[in-house]
């Protein structure tokens, strides 16, 4: 299928695009395409003004200190294939390496995909995982927005609609932490059926966490349970009566692939796994 | 075999839309295979549509018109993209490699197309061009290839002809990758 | 290779590269959608949003007045200018099975949905326009009101009582019904000593070719008839099937197969935007093109596979079968399409390799108010091989024996061949297979597989947790279905020489196979033969590339008319040399007398000289052409054996090793015939694994898109390893047999199979694996229900 009809104009800065997005009525910001194309294409959605920020300068920015700070317009695949990204933010590469394809990651966005926040995708759940922060810009404003906020439920955010998410900053890891994601996925390539972003840390003489459950539908959502168990944990090993009490407060709905009951099966075990192995990597 | 009737050499500037459309119209002038070409192009043209009909570069192939096939594959600045998922306008002033820049007309083909024709990596040839550039790209890559990164490069297009089989093999030659013992090994893990 | 065959004397035997290959590679390749034909308008469909309405109001006013719109075509433009659908050469009942007093209702399809839509997707409005996307913008300025009218999408929903119908004009859903059989199978159920009865399942599932469907059509400027490039299977019949529902006279409509991106069946049947498109040409005196997106493709053409067999095996406490007892529903989707093709070739399949005396098979055809369903790689026989390999593993747990037992000992022999089943086959004559030796094929199998290292391996738990299983698979194929396929030979002024034949390719290698074929036969060199197939203006008469059949039937007919023209050629060329035609011969297109090299001529050389002859009887042009009717079909046969690592944590299933052994007579390029059976096997992993065409409860489909129609990745696909016997077909000259669809049959029973041996083995003695797909999350909920129904 073919796209609507729809004005096309390259930002050429983001003070042009905001400006932009003010005034038109109805339109939507082109990044790295992977998921606005396949709705235009598919004529499931039909905006007036598709406004193209990905060759913005300010955008194409990739900074390490003192966070890292990822412009939005830097693909997930140059994010992902930059040494010290590895090294200092291992779980954002994992992250990535989980997502499509490499010819989708070579055009997606690390940003677009946060603020797509489609609730089987990998990225947001990271963010919450490592206490991101978002960066939105409006003709008026620039505001930050944690993580923990911008996330508020499938394929919403709290960006407005006149607003630009211009960078994400993942801050600078804590001494001390470990770190694992895991997730699993029908065929390879797959969105995730479920998923696990965990981040454990000590701190004074408990254990804080930051456990991140996706996939199931509602977007990236806190553990809390898990959380609370692991605060004062001994090991690494999470009681199965913790963790079936933890999943009978998760509700996914079946899908056309997935029951609701296999889905939490998948999350219950991935818990386990990740936190597991999070653990270990605490050194 | 003589075949004459789809020049590969495109025209320095591509045709024109068949209907004037009312939404912005862009002038962009691409690299493609080498050429530059200039255009005129509508604001939702595709570039599959654009690199298709307008420079009459027909190797590039759609499958799904939603970046999950990876028929549409193109190099973009000598990166694997889906075609299908951009637009025209937006490559101005990039380059882009379709099938028909891996070889010369009458020149000879590149190791990897010569590996799908060596190893019967083809049957009826319509996913092709997508493997060809995903995988020239693989075989142009600086790092090593391991085995791995070719399953998971194999893994982003479909084929459902061949069945998979003869391609893994085609790329492992083309790529000089040690080909795993076909009879399985001794299951691991027992305890 | 077997003693049988003498070692191959020219091209026939070898894996020669493709001659198709290197255009392909470079790009070059011209589908459909790559013809560049000046001036060619574009189609998009308005299709039905509903699964089952009445259309009160269509208005396309504003649509004929958008930017770039040729032509609207609503249903009342069309009604009485072209006439409704109706597949005939499916439909045909032959004479024998007629006799069986079979129910095949003749279901016109609608060029353009009327009153009454009957599935999503039926196309209701075409739209002509300048291009592709033009003509879907004006698809949205069309206005309609429909009334939404009851659904049934189930299967057994449509056949209950109370049922709303699906066709508001038929009086019941049922589109076909056959029952066969022989001996009594009732009494021999009742009397036997172990008794077996399940249901086993196939969902629904599609071809997905990687290129979709189109065709371009075009009127001649100078002779005004039509010409159409297409993607089908089957252009003579296209040919026919336009002349004759557009009011053509026949001999003015070309049909052409250029490049096809794959067909696996679903580009063999007519579908009814094949006359809307040559006939919007004609009536528009424009080149129109229509090639469908992927979601045309998915929801509004051909679906497949959906049946549920609930069938009874009996046997004695030795595991030797005694009766087969099936009652088989299969889904034709919102109209009997194809007639009895599919039902009943699942009929004439399910006993398969096996000898049993008593037999009593039934099989439905159900209307659902869902895509009508056709042919797919196998037609019935994955369906029916699903269900009665299924059931030999019923069996065997029953008795605690090893399932390759259990079938060892019902295998017809190599010494009963040609082996009559007792019944009838789909020509409605007596069914026989013609060779095989099932025995020895199974015994390969297991002994590549290794059974016994597998059963070793099972015994100990893994370190990952995962359960190994085996599991196997038999079927046969009655290929090469007739009535006929021809081929002509020139030798052209170049001295080249071409075959046209109306078996074109979408992938299966004909330009290459066919000229080995005809290499060998005319003594020319393989280089010097062209291959163009599939064009009804070179041939008058042809079927078509489906059901296994154009090795069978082309190729016979290939070898028939080069051994023909060879024997013209040397009488043009013992005039022409003034020699005795007793001592010419032509090796490589080179005519020489025997024994002396420097007396010779080429073929460019004798061509040239021919019409100088004085005295010429007529026959002096070097042409033949020759049709093949095979007397019956050639049996093909295979065995598939799979062992597979199942994670009952995960679901997820991976294929740790994989067999065919198969047997399909004489082989003309194994590389290519190795890779047919790879090709299909690939298929039938996806079908068992990952692929659902799913509809919800309104007859939406939900799988629309990639996204949610999973297809098979290379992953998913371990390295075949293949064998092969040769029992040359006594029923065509060259010994061939089809196997183009075998590969597709055997995956879903034999990776069924291993898994739930997987599963039993590994204590989860309750599972039954009844249908597929086994995607993680269904072989997740299955344990989880097997574990609750043991609490």
């Amino acid at each position: 299928m073919k796209p609507n009809p729809f004005d096309y104009v390259r930002a050429t800065s983001v003070d042009h695009a905001v400006e932009l997005l003010s005034s038109a009525g109805d339109a939507r910001l082109l990044a790295g395409g992977q998921s606005l194309m396949p709705v235009l294409n598919l004529r499931l959605g039909a905006p007036e003004l598709v406004v193209d920020i990905s060759r913005v300068d300010e955008l194409r920015s990739l900074k390490l200190t003192p966070n890292l700070r990822i412009g939005a317009a830097m693909t997930q695949t140059e994010v992902a294939n930059h040494p010290d990204v590895n090294d200092r933010w291992p779980m954002l590469v994992a992250a990535i390496e989980q997502i499509g394809h490499p010819q989708i990651r070579n055009r997606g966005t690390v940003c677009g995909s946060l603020a797509h926040n489609d609730p089987q995708a990998e990225l947001p759940a990271v963010a919450v995982a490592l206490e991101a922060i978002v960066i939105a810009r409006s003709a008026q404003r620039e505001r930050s927005v944690t993580a923990d906020e911008f996330f508020q439920g499938t394929f919403t955010t709290s960006l407005e609609a006149d607003e630009l998410m211009t960078a994400v900053e993942f801050p600078e890891p804590m001494p001390g932490q470990g770190w694992s994601f895991r997730e699993f996925s029908r065929q390879p390539g797959d969105f995730a059926t479920a998923g696990v972003a965990a981040v454990l840390r000590p701190d004074a003489g408990s254990v804080k966490s930051r456990v991140v459950v996706f996939g199931l539908g509602n977007g990236p959502t806190r553990a809390t349970l898990i959380e609370d168990v692991l605060s004062d944990a001994a090991g690494p090993d999470l009681e199965q009566s913790v963790v079936e009490r933890w999943a009978a407060t998760l509700d996914p709905s079946d899908d056309a692939h997935t029951s609701a009951r296999s889905k939490v099966q998948h999350a219950q075990r991935l818990v386990i796994e990740a936190v597991a192995e999070a653990w270990g990597r605490m050194p | 075999m003589t075949d004459t009737t789809n020049p590969t050499s495109p025209a320095r500037r591509a045709l024109a839309p068949p209907v004037a459309e009312p939404t912005a119209r862009h002038e962009i002038a691409v690299e493609i295979n080498g050429e530059t070409i200039e255009a005129e192009v509508e604001s939702r043209l595709l570039l599959t549509d654009f690199l298709r009909d307008r420079v009459r570069l027909t190797g590039t192939h759609i499958g799904c018109e939603q970046g999950s096939c990876g028929a549409c594959t193109v190099l973009l600045d000598d990166l694997p993209v889906r075609s299908c998922l951009m637009l025209a306008p937006q490559v101005d002033g990039r380059s882009i490699r379709t099938v028909e820049g891996l070889a010369a007309p009458d020149a000879a083909l590149s190791p990897m197309q010569q590996a799908f024709c060596d190893h019967h990596g083809l049957q009826c040839g319509f996913c092709t061009p997508g493997f060809l550039m995903t995988l020239t790209s693989l075989a142009e890559r600086e790092t090593p290839v391991t085995l791995d990164d070719l399953d998971h490069h194999l893994d982003s297009s479909f084929c459902r002809c061949t069945g998979y089989v003869n391609i893994r093999a085609a790329a492992r030659h083309a790529l000089g990758l040690v080909e795993p013992q076909l009879v399985p090994e001794p299951m691991q893990g027992e305890g | 290779m077997t003693d049988d065959l003498e070692q191959p004397q020219g091209f026939v035997g070898r894996s020669l590269p493709r001659i198709e290959d290197d255009r392909l590679v470079r790009g070059a390749g011209r589908f459909v959608a790559d013809l560049h034909v000046i001036d060619a308008a574009e189609v998009a469909f308005m299709r039905s949003t509903y699964a089952h309405a009445r259309i009160l109001r269509l208005d396309t006013s504003a649509a004929r007045s958008m930017p770039g719109v040729i032509a609207v075509y609503e249903p009342s433009d069309v009604v009485d200018r072209i006439k409704p659908l109706v597949n005939a050469e499916e439909m045909r009942v032959p004479p024998g099975i007629a006799e069986l007093g079979p129910i095949n209702k003749v279901q016109p399809a609608p060029i353009l949905a009327g009153d009454e839509v009957s599935y999503v997707g039926q196309p209701v409005v075409m739209i002509i326009a300048e291009s592709r996307y033009l003509a879907e913008d004006a698809i949205e300025a069309i206005d309609i009101d429909y009334e939404e009218l009851p659904a049934v999408v189930d299967l057994e929903a449509a056949i209950a009582p109370g049922a709303p119908l699906v066709l508001l004009g038929e009086e019941d859903n049922i589109g076909v019904h056959v029952r066969h059989g022989k001996g009594d199978a009732a009494r021999a159920i009742a009397d036997a000593a172990i008794v077996v009865s399940e249901t086993f399942s196939t969902q629904r599932y599609v071809c997905a070719p990687i290129e979709t469907r189109g065709l371009l059509a075009q009127k001649d400027p100078f002779s005004g008839g039509l010409t159409v490039w297409s993607t089908t299977q089957t252009p003579h019949r296209v040919r026919d099937h336009i002349a004759e529902s557009i009011g053509l006279p026949v001999d003015d409509v070309r049909v052409q197969s250029v490049d096809v991106g794959g067909g696996f069946g679903q580009k063999g049947i007519l579908i009814v935007e094949e006359l809307l498109i040559p006939f919007a040409a004609h009536d528009l005196g424009r080149p129109v093109r229509w090639v469908a997106d992927r979601y045309e493709n998915l929801t509004a053409d051909a679906h497949a596979r959906e049946q549920i067999h609930e069938i009874t095996v009996a046997a004695d406490s030795e595991g030797c079968l005694v009766a087969v007892q099936d009652r088989i529903l299969v889904n034709l989707g919102a109209r009997n399409m194809v007639g009895l093709v599919v039902p009943y070739n699942a009929l004439c399949h399910l006993l398969g390799p096996y000898d049993v005396d008593n037999v009593d098979i039934e099989t439905t055809g159900v209307l659902t108010n869902t895509t009508f369903t056709s042919p797919y790689r196998g037609a019935g026989r994955p369906e029916a091989t699903f269900a009665m390999e299924r059931a030999i593993d019923t069996i065997a747990a029953k008795l605690g024996m090893e399932p390759a037992e259990v079938r060892r000992r019902n295998l017809i022999g190599p010494e009963q061949m040609p082996y009559r089943t007792g019944m009838l086959d789909r020509r409605g004559l007596p069914q026989e297979y013609d060779s095989g030796d099932y025995p020895e094929m199974l015994a390969r199998a297991v002994d590549m597989i290794d059974l016994p290292a597998v059963r070793e391996k099972q015994l100990s738990p893994r370190l990952d947790g995962r359960v190994l299983g085996v599991g196997f698979a038999m079927y046969l194929e009655m290929t090469g279905l007739g009535p006929f396929e021809g081929a002509r030979v020139d030798v052209m002024p170049s001295g080249r020489v071409r075959l046209y034949t109306g078996a074109p390719s979408q992938g299966q290698g004909h330009r290459t196979t066919f000229a080995q074929i005809l290499a060998d036969a005319l003594g020319v060199d393989i280089g010097d033969i062209d291959v163009m197939a599939g064009d009804t203006a070179t041939i008058p008469y042809g079927v078509g590339t489906i059901a296994s059949r154009a090795l069978v039937t082309a190729g016979n007919a290939t070898r028939q008319a080069g051994e023909l023209l060879h024997e013209r050629i040397l009488d043009a060329a013992a005039d022409v040399m003034e020699s005795s035609r007793a001592d010419l011969e032509m090796i490589g297109g080179k005519i020489s007398v025997a024994g002396t090299p420097a007396r010779s001529m080429s073929l460019a050389e004798l061509i040239r000289a021919v019409p100088k002859l004085i005295g010429g009887d007529g026959s002096d042009g070097l042409s033949e052409t020759s049709y093949f009717q095979p007397p019956n079909y050639a049996t093909a046969s295979g065995v598939h054996a799979v062992v597979v690592a199942v994670d009952p944590e995960t679901g997820r299933v991976e294929l740790v090793d994989y067999v065919v052994v198969h047997e399909a007579g004489r082989i003309v390029n194994p590389m290519i015939a190795d890779a047919q059976i790879v090709g299909g096997v690939a298929q039938g992993i996806g079908g068992i694994l990952c692929e659902h065409m799913a509809y919800d409860d309104n007859g939406q489909p939900l799988a629309a898109t990639f996204a949610d129609y999973a297809m098979p990745l290379a992953s998913m696909v371990p390295d075949i390893r293949l064998d092969e016997i040769v029992c040359l077909s006594p029923t065509n000259p060259m010994g061939v047999k089809g196997l183009g669809e075998g590969g597709a049959v055997g995956p879903p029973a034999a990776i069924a199979n291993a898994v739930e041996d997987a599963l039993r083995r590994a204590g989860h003695s309750d599972v039954t694996i009844r249908t597929g797909p086994l995607t993680p999350g269904r072989l997740l909920d299955l344990l989880s229900a097997a574990e609750s129904s043991n609490r």
